[in-house]
């Protein structure tokens, strides 16, 4: 193939394609209905796959055709990010919703399909080296944003639609997979939860009250994120729990016992803060303070303490609130409180049961990590033409 | 870098039908524009000193205008016509201020060009206070100085002298200014960050201790009132309720200890057609209160939170709960304010949250008296970030005079109650770092309250009050003396029923998850397939 050949956004647009959010005093929140046109903001680009639809504000039909018609995304269309997190991009997805309002965080472009697939636009946004084109061109005065003006000037490599398609099958397959990993091993989690809640309330025969701290050790983390070297694994904190690692992320090299550690399929209770409990499920890592490593006693199974710090979450959550103080916590005493739990000579039935459930949540995370590390390697040089993809005919057969 | 082309869109939405939203962010973005290295602060002043001399030459005009049609219509000779044109006393009379030849608009757009604009404005400043005892010492006399940029400062009178943002017809200047007046505020108290919090009060909260207090008639009081918000909203709470005519019901008294926050108050108050009392000047409330005999109906007030440095007299008969500490000047406002309070009177505080569970210096102490007074009637935990201002989380205060049912008000007998209410799960973000109570959110809140205390407008809506788990309570004075006196709305209302979300049997739940379990599986069996397909595809 010969060289690339860049250009500019607008040229893959349809006329007039590229429109940004309505002004700030034409959408507020007080124009917010129930029900109505859904409006695309900042948090539903935020995941990383092509859009998050869970949740929605809405603006009245009439709203919208008094107000907000030059600001319209329907299906397909590519909505990208004006200011907040720079680089965010998503697609207007197929269903439920006919069209949509974009916020005034937001710019969407139509895609001309006689020369762009929308995911192909889509990926070519996901490549890291945009994302600091994006940043580089930014406008810092204030906070800092982008306009129509300088989206629509930036670069993207032209390709022969069939190509474009052959990128796009390839990650998209990738990140297929992993979507459908998150959903089974949030449908492992919820289907655990609720069987076990069944079996507390159904048979209380065979359930006993006990102190949660008899149960397992509750092992806290230090302070490790002190003198990192910057190298080495991962000290986990509360926002490593919640989204894994970014860009203040610390590496530390030191040496820590093991029971400060964490490997995949342990718990995880951070007990300040918004108070989580987690599996966790990423390469070893060591446990940073204000987190407890749950560590089960008498051969419990790891799925088990899970559900039983889980029912005395809310509890928890409420206490750590009520402090005054920003940073709310609860204190050890708290895990002295009794909770309901399977008595000892059911336990391995019930393990039998939603062990498994517990294990294939953890594969599917697992899977999924690897995955992406697949689609981000592959991502840049597909888009830079570094390497290839072949006709699905000429595809041999490889062992992976 | 690429041109930009934001210009030519943002132009492009100003012809056909703007709002008056519209308008105004128009009119903040270029005098955004226009204010150069000067600091919000100090801006805020030209700023807002050009509208409100904008809105009293408007206002007289319309007033002239109306008189010029009264006599016309009266069959008076247009030969007199000048002579009640220029009867003081048909502008006063009628709430107007009485403008001089060469404080009105048209004069100042005439003469800007040949006299030096900075002068003129000045000059115009001097005539209006000279013609207008009660705005006597109100009003910015800074156009002419040295480090004031002439040019700019005629951009920003042509601007301002914008024909859209003069009242006509249905549109008085009092409601067109009043609202840009307003609109400024807010967005200079986000400009200065937070020194802003001075001066303003986020409108969701204002609304919300409006609302909670119903203040249809009597005395308002607020001791630190900054621009006066609270007043401003009080009015309108009259007018949405009771008509025009009854916006005199309320009689507006305050107190502001910032020289320039009190200038601009008595401006925010004049634009807004509102006679109050805030003192001949400003002062501190502690050192020297200017209202020292009022008895109000009403208090609202946003006090500085956790004030450090503050003048404190330890044998003050204020302090009839106990001393308040030198470095907290929380429990001085509460302890003011009480003392503030008619036979009858209500109040509304935000404060800080520390208020209602410290107990250092004696705060514990303080609070414990006020409460075994039977003082506090209601406590709301406010959700965070709330004031753009602070991180500090907030709650409100409420008190009560007299808790008893009040004859013929058919109140409920609240002698030895508190309600609780946790609000912290309350309000929507309107962008990423600030947090607003939404017009529902501030019914729920209030009405519970009205709901408790029995009130007619609770009666009208035919309310019942009832315990909400996670939400509300209502507790004894026994109650609360068990939580050592600790006011936190979390420690009474309890936490919330188990969400039983959709009322679905467990069973079937179970089977639901199940089979989405299963069809995730089959799918994740289909595209492990692609996904091995697409790989081999790759050509390293």
């Amino acid at each position: 193939m010969s060289e690339l050949e860049y250009v500019a956004l607008r040229e893959f647009a349809v006329p007039g394609g590229l429109v940004g959010g309505p002004f700030g005093s034409k959408l507020v929140s007080t124009d917010y209905v129930p029900e109505g046109v859904p409006v695309i903001r900042g948090q539903n680009l935020a995941s990383p796959g092509y859009f998050d639809a869970s949740e929605f504000v809405f603006v009245s039909e009439e709203k919208v055709e008094r107000d907000l018609s030059r600001n319209l995304a329907e299906p397909g269309d590519v909505v990208f990010t004006q200011r907040g997190t720079l680089g965010q991009v998503g697609i207007v997805p197929d269903a439920p919703f006919p069209r949509y309002v974009i916020s005034q965080s937001q710019m969407r472009m139509r895609v001309d399909r006689r020369v762009a697939e929308p995911r192909y636009i889509y990926y070519c946004f996901r490549d890291p080296r945009m994302v600091q084109m994006i940043q580089a061109r930014a406008i810092t005065t204030g906070v800092p944003h982008i306009n129509l003006g300088i989206l629509a000037e930036l670069p993207i490599p032209r390709r022969p639609l069939v190509e474009q398609r052959r990128i796009v099958e390839v990650l998209g397959a990738l990140d297929d997979k992993i979507a459908v990993n998150e959903r089974i091993a949030r449908s492992c989690d919820e289907l655990r939860a609720l069987r076990f809640v069944d079996f507390i309330q159904s048979s209380p025969s065979k359930v006993i009250e006990r102190p949660l701290s008899s149960f397992a050790d509750f092992v806290n983390g230090r302070a490790f994120t002190k003198n990192a070297t910057g190298t080495g694994r991962m000290v986990i904190r509360i926002a490593e729990i919640n989204s894994g690692p970014g860009g203040s992320t610390v590496y530390n090299d030191i040496d820590v016992p093991d029971r400060h550690l964490a490997r995949p399929g342990d718990v995880l209770f951070a007990w300040s803060g918004s108070l989580t409990v987690a599996r966790w499920f990423r390469p070893e890592a060591i446990v940073n303070q204000h987190i407890f490593k749950v560590i089960p006693r008498d051969g419990l199974p790891n799925w088990l303490l899970f559900e039983l710090i889980r029912t005395k979450l809310k509890k928890f959550q409420s206490i750590a609130a009520d402090k005054a103080t920003t940073m709310g916590h609860i204190q050890r005493r708290h895990l002295d409180e009794p909770v309901s739990a399977p008595a000892d000579d059911v336990v391995s039935r019930l393990d039998s049961q939603l062990g498994p459930l517990w294990e294939r949540a953890l594969t599917a995370e697992q899977e999924s990590l690897t995955l992406a590390a697949l689609r981000d390697t592959l991502l840049p040089k597909l888009m830079s033409g570094e390497i290839r993809v072949r006709d699905a005919e000429k595809a041999v057969e490889e062992a992976l | 870098m690429p041109p930009r082309r934001r210009k030519a869109t943002e132009q492009a939405a100003l012809p056909g039908m703007p709002t008056m939203a519209d308008l105004r962010d128009t009119l903040w973005k270029a005098a955004d524009k226009l204010r150069g290295s000067m600091d919000a602060a100090q801006y805020k002043d030209f700023v807002l000193g050009l509208v409100f001399l904008k809105y009293v030459s408007d206002a007289f005009e319309e007033r002239r205008e109306a008189i010029r049609e009264e006599v016309l219509k009266d069959g008076i000779p247009e030969s007199r016509l000048d002579m009640f044109l220029d009867d003081k006393d048909e502008y006063v009379g009628h709430g107007v201020f009485w403008v001089p030849e060469e404080a009105r608009w048209s004069h100042l757009a005439a003469h800007a060009k040949s006299e030096g604009i900075g002068e003129l404005i000045d000059r115009a400043m001097d005539a209006i206070m000279k013609s207008n005892q009660s705005l006597a010492g109100v009003l910015p006399k800074i156009f002419n100085r040295d480090n004031v940029d002439q040019r700019r400062l005629g951009e920003l009178v042509d601007l301002i002298g914008d024909a859209r943002f003069t009242g006509h017809g249905d549109r008085p200047a009092r409601d067109v200014l009043g609202e840009v007046y307003e609109y400024f505020l807010e967005k200079f108290a986000r400009a200065e960050g937070k020194r802003g919090g001075e001066f303003y009060t986020p409108a969701s909260v204002v609304k919300l201790l409006v609302e909670m207090l119903e203040p249809y008639a009597g005395r308002v009081y607020d001791p630190c009132c900054g621009s006066g918000g609270m007043f401003v909203q009080a009015e309108k709470f009259v007018i949405a309720h009771r008509g025009i005519q009854h916006k005199d019901d309320i009689a507006v008294y305050g107190q502001e200890s910032n020289e320039r926050t009190w200038r601009l108050a008595k401006m925010n108050l004049a634009i807004h057609g509102i006679s109050g009392n805030l003192g001949p000047r400003w002062a501190d409330t502690f050192r020297e209160d200017k209202h020292p005999d009022l008895k109000a109906d009403f208090v609202l007030a946003n006090p500085p939170f956790n004030m450090s440095d503050w003048s404190r007299t330890v044998d003050d008969p204020r302090w009839r709960y106990g001393t308040p500490p030198a470095n907290n000047a929380n429990f001085a406002w509460l302890q003011h304010i009480i003392s503030k309070l008619a036979e009858r009177g209500t109040a509304g505080v935000v404060l800080a949250n520390g208020s209602m569970s410290s107990k250092q210096s004696g705060e514990g102490e303080i609070r414990a008296a006020i409460v075994e007074a039977d003082l506090v009637s209601c406590m709301v935990a406010l959700p965070p970030q709330l004031f753009r201002t602070t991180q500090i989380p907030a709650c409100l205060w409420f008190f009560a005079k007299d808790k008893s049912p009040q004859g013929v008000k058919r109140l409920a007998d609240r002698r030895g109650e508190v309600l609780f209410i946790d609000a912290r799960n309350m309000g929507t973000m309107v962008d990423r770092t600030e947090r607003v109570l939404t017009a529902e959110d501030i019914t729920r809140i209030a009405d519970t309250y009205h709901a408790w205390r029995g009130t007619a407008s609770a009666r009208a809506k035919n309310l019942k009050y009832e315990d909400v788990p996670g939400f509300c309570y209502s507790a004894t004075l026994e109650e609360i003396r068990q939580h050592d006196h600790v006011l936190t709305p979390g420690r009474y209302v309890g936490t919330p029923e188990p969400e039983n979300e959709d009322d679905e049997p467990i069973a079937d739940k179970i089977a639901r998850l199940t089979k989405e379990l299963y069809d995730a599986f089959e799918e994740s069996a289909r595209l492990e397939k692609v996904v091995r397909e697409q790989l081999e595809r790759i050509d390293v």
